[in-house]
């Protein structure tokens, strides 16, 4: 073996020796060409010459060229180094290497070690190597510098690959699959680092077992699986991450840096086998995008320890785009999600057992809990809000979710500036941010042209493209959600009796099944459609509003399937509120309050379906600070007789519209009384189950039929005032009623209208008990009877027209019957008006000295004890009043003091 | 393998699915056992009253 040292100025190592080469450095040339016996050195008298690499011919035991200044031209060519013992290569970083630099080593050996040092070189004289051949050990050495390398290439050697810290700027190929080589773990790490070309990693199946990172700026990509051993890091620090739709594995990965990078996953994934150990870590994932479908598994089976998962818990979140799925395999240790983690599908496979720490998440994607698995309770929310997807499932497996949820994004904006062609939107919070791609609506804007839906074009939290040319000054804006998929249930769904769920945007489909929470919210102006099923949703919630939910006329709160909203709560402590959006009568929801003994308020000017309180045993009534009556479009039905108290002082004035279009509404009071009002309107009907009564306050006791069909179905109603003075459509059914009119003024009591009232009279009764003025007057109604039970003033009448009664009574005395002197007359068949001596009744006219008509067709009329003014008897009938008063103005009286005048009267007749 | 079941007890209807692998071995008496455990759990949930609700967003 000898040494050769390059001398030839700028030449060839070629086959011709000529005087390029020495025996020592800088010596005198003419020595033979180097053999594979040789060492061969180019260095620093080897001067900054040329040396271009021959073809086939630059062979060599060992290569130095650590010193050397030059230039190795290689071409297409390479250097063979055949030795088989200490160091093959020693490389630096003074020279120059152009072509595609390679050294192969071929030797067979099947002992010792060859040592690269290929030294400190940069990317662009980095040397490839080929290992073809051996099964004894390779190594690299870092004495002369960082061990960099261009290519490295096993394929053919079957020995041990020793672990080394090396760079790679080109590709890494393993053994063949099968050769029998040792790939050595180690703590030493692999960097693929180029700028300038596409790196290839081929694992043939072996194990890396130790360290690798991605630091370049160009394209690391897989071919085939990359495994890298269970408690090794993969660190991505920068440039593309193709896995080519291959598997990594790794202990950890790891990519905490705003750098630009991005993975390709294609359909590959990342699999994660570490534990105890932040096992997913990006915390800053400023710089961070991806392709494909990212999947990441976590295979750790054991329960040892906690694994984090850190995914862009920082400002500068990625968003929905950046968003990657991670799929647990069953284990039972302690998982931790960082805080602000965006997550595509969170996926525990059946039989994890794994406790979950509370933190504030957001899922893009599918969200599986197994059944044994336990999520710790806590306020940190989860939000589902994908802008991108069809759907998001959530699957609990029986698990219970005792944190806030939100379904869809509300993001209220804390500044809206811009004129012409762009708005800009300032976020409240960046890391709710829509992803770039996603369309957010705007509404309830003012001006209103603004209003519309955008295409996020930036992930900064400004930047919002507008579709039109409005200009002008924005003064106020609203809710900017975004329009959001469908989250849907694969199961019930079950949170903390404490915990609210709250309802942004996009559709919530129940799939019909249980969903549960302790309250729900849904106060903003996004579109949102709860799709029910048969589905249910319960508030088990106390002490607070445990169904809030508001829309605005342009995007509405709508739902399909059979509503069905349970108030489960069963303490007795605080107020439970419930106020659904003032809604159309389609979108209105079925609340029922199925128990507790505690208060329940309704809040008013807001629309219901049904109103059930079967099963509630405490005080219920209308939000005091309503500002109307509660809509129902359905069927209010209080709590069981007896078992409850309700509408009582701490009610607002206010009460019930029951105002459906097209139902049969029904009111189950249950003998509650009632100290609100009542409005029946709008076209359907309503018809009471059992008597219903209002209190006898003018103000708090009216029952007011505008519109449809109301029926009393034969029970009693009690009311202050029962009103129908209007022109809508409308019939009155009072068949086999008493309807106790207890108020009333001058011209209010029991009222109508003439117009567009159809009556169902037969075997009703009609009483007053009012001790001051009340007022009956239905034109048109053929009222059966009408009694006078109290002890004030009964006007009747209708100024031009005729009301009929077919008998007049009074049960008490003294009072006064006061028919309107405007009016046409009033008609009757039987005039049963009665007083006692010393309590007469007053039948006169309700204005003094002027006549107001009574009639009856025929017969005779006998009367006690009245005092009679004003009065025009008529018709034809015989009007007899005994031990009565004439107070004058009267006509077709026969009046009699006493009944033996009268008698004496009628001898005469 | 999707089992859609609703039990309703004592005017409470819970509505649920069981999720099961397409070749799990599950008899029918587990299967039933399962429903009735995850009803019986949500039951305790939903007539437990919280009176003083720890945090409500």
């Amino acid at each position: 073996m000898a040494n050769r040292y390059w001398v030839g100025g700028t030449g060839t190592w070629d086959a011709t020796a000529g005087t390029k080469w020495a025996t020592t450095s800088g010596g005198t040339g003419g020595q033979a060409v180097p053999t594979t016996a040789d060492n061969v050195f180019f260095d620093a008298n080897s001067g900054a010459n040329t040396v271009t690499i021959g073809s086939g011919t630059a062979i060599c035991n060992a290569l130095n060229i650590n010193a050397f200044t030059g230039t190795l031209a290689f071409g297409t060519n390479s250097i063979t180094i055949s030795g088989n013992s200490a160091f093959m290569f020693s490389g630096g970083s003074g020279y120059t290497l152009t072509g595609t630099p390679l050294c192969i080593l071929n030797s067979t050996s099947t002992t010792g070690t060859r040592t690269i040092s290929p030294g400190g070189a940069s990317e662009a004289n980095s040397m490839s190597f080929n290992i073809t051949g051996g099964t004894d050990t390779i190594t690299s050495s870092t004495t002369a510098g960082t061990a960099t390398f261009k290519n490295l290439n096993l394929t053919g050697f079957a020995g041990t690959f020793a672990n080394t810290t090396k760079t790679i700027y080109g590709d890494l190929t393993l053994p063949s699959s099968g050769s029998g080589a040792t790939i050595s773990a180690g703590v030493n790490t692999i960097t693929f680092a180029s700028t300038l070309v596409q790196q290839n990693i081929t694992s043939n199946g072996f194990t890396m077992d130790f360290p690798i990172t991605v630091s370049g700026t160009q394209t690391v990509q897989l071919v085939g699986n990359l495994t890298i051993g269970s408690t090794r890091t993969f660190t991505f620090t920068s440039g593309n991450l193709n896995l080519n739709n291959n598997t990594l594995s790794c202990g950890i990965f790891s990519s905490t840096n705003s750098n630009t990078r991005s993975i390709a996953f294609g359909t590959g994934n990342i699999t994660l086998t570490g534990n105890s150990a932040t096992v997913w870590a990006m915390s800053t994932a400023t710089g961070f995008t991806l392709t494909g479908t990212p999947q990441v598994n976590l295979t750790y089976s054991g329960s040892t320890g906690t694994r984090t998962i850190s995914h862009s818990n920082t400002a500068g979140a990625v968003g929905e785009l950046g968003a990657i799925s991670f799929t647990f395999s069953a284990s039972s240790d302690a998982i931790t999600l960082t805080s602000n983690s965006f997550i595509k599908n969170l996926i525990f496979s059946s039989g994890s057992t794994n406790t979950v720490a509370n933190s504030t998440i957001y899922v893009y994607g599918n969200y599986t809990l197994a059944s044994g698995m336990t999520l710790t309770a806590g306020t940190n929310n989860t939000t589902f809000l994908s802008g991108l997807s069809t759907q998001q499932n959530i699957t609990t497996n029986s698990v219970t979710l005792d944190f806030p949820v939100f379904i869809g994004a509300s993001i209220t904006p804390t500044g809206i500036t811009g004129s012409g062609s762009t708005v800009t939107v300032t976020y409240a919070s960046t890391s709710t941010f829509p992803a770039v791609g996603s369309t957010i609506t705007v509404a309830n804007v003012v001006p209103s042209a603004y209003n519309g839906t955008f295409t996020v074009v930036s992930s900064s939290n400004t930047g919002l493209t507008y579709s039109s040319s409005a200009t002008g000054t924005v003064t106020t804006f609203g809710t900017v959600s975004l329009a959001s998929c469908t989250v849907q249930l694969q199961d019930a769904m079950t949170m903390g009796t404490s915990r609210t769920l709250t309802y942004n945007s996009g559709t919530l489909d129940l799939n019909s099944k249980t969903l549960t929470t302790g309250f729900f919210s849904a106060n903003n102006a996004a579109p949102r459609n709860i799709l029910f099923g048969t589905g249910q949703i319960n508030v088990a919630g106390s002490n607070g509003s445990v169904w809030s939910s508001s829309s605005a006329t342009t995007v509405p709160f709508t739902y399909t399937g059979t509503s069905k909203i349970n108030c489960t709560y069963s303490g007795s402590v605080g107020t439970r509120i419930i106020g659904a959006q003032q809604q159309t009568e389609a979108n209105a929801l079925n609340f029922y309050i199925t128990a507790g003994s505690d208060n329940f308020q309704i809040n008013g000017s807001r629309g219901y379906q049904t109103i059930d309180f079967t099963g509630f045993t405490g005080t219920f009534g209308l939000v005091p600070a309503s500002t109307g009556n509660a809509i129902i479009y359905q069927n209010l039905v209080l709590p069981a007789a007896g078992v409850a108290t309700g509408f009582g002082a701490n009610s607002a004035t206010y009460g019930f519209s029951f105002s459906s279009a097209t139902n049969s509404q029904t009111f189950t009071s249950n003998g509650y009384s009632l100290d609100t009002t009542i409005l029946k309107q709008a076209a359907g009907s309503l018809t009471l189950v059992g008597p219903l009564t209002l209190t006898s306050s003018v103000s708090t006791g009216q029952f007011t039929l505008s519109g449809g069909t109301f029926s009393t179905a034969g029970y009693a109603l009690n009311c202050a005032i029962f009103n129908f003075q209007n022109t809508g459509t409308k019939t009155l059914t009072l068949t086999n009623s008493t309807v106790t009119i207890s108020g009333g003024t001058s011209n209010s009591g029991f009222s109508g209208s003439n117009t567009n009232t159809t009556y169902n009279l037969t075997g009703s009764n009609i009483v007053f008990t009012s001790s001051a003025t009340t007022f009956f007057n239905a034109p048109l109604g053929v009222f059966p009877q009408v009694t006078m039970g109290g002890t004030g003033t009964l006007n009747i009448g209708q100024a031009s027209a005729s009301n009929t009664i077919t008998t007049l009574t009074n049960t008490t005395q003294p009072c006064t019957i006061s028919l309107l002197a405007t009016a046409t007359q009033l008609n009757v068949t039987n005039l049963n008006l009665n007083g006692t001596a010393g309590n007469l009744v007053t039948l006169n006219s309700t204005v003094s000295g002027t006549q107001a008509t009574i009639s009856k067709t025929s017969g005779q009329v006998s009367v006690n004890y009245l005092n009679i003014q004003d009065s025009k008897a008529t018709g034809g009938a015989a009007w007899d009043a005994y031990y009565s008063t004439d107070s004058g103005n009267n006509t077709g009286w026969f009046i009699s003091s006493n009944l033996s005048n009268f008698l004496n009267l009628f001898d005469k007749r | 393998m999707v089992i859609d079941y609703t039990i309703t007890q004592n005017g409470y209807t819970f509505s649920d699915a069981l999720i099961l692998d397409d070749d799990n071995t599950l008899t029918p008496e587990e299967i039933e056992a399962m429903k009735q455990a995850r009803f019986d759990k949500w039951y305790k949930i939903i007539t437990t009253p919280v009176d003083n609700p720890v945090f409500q967003e």
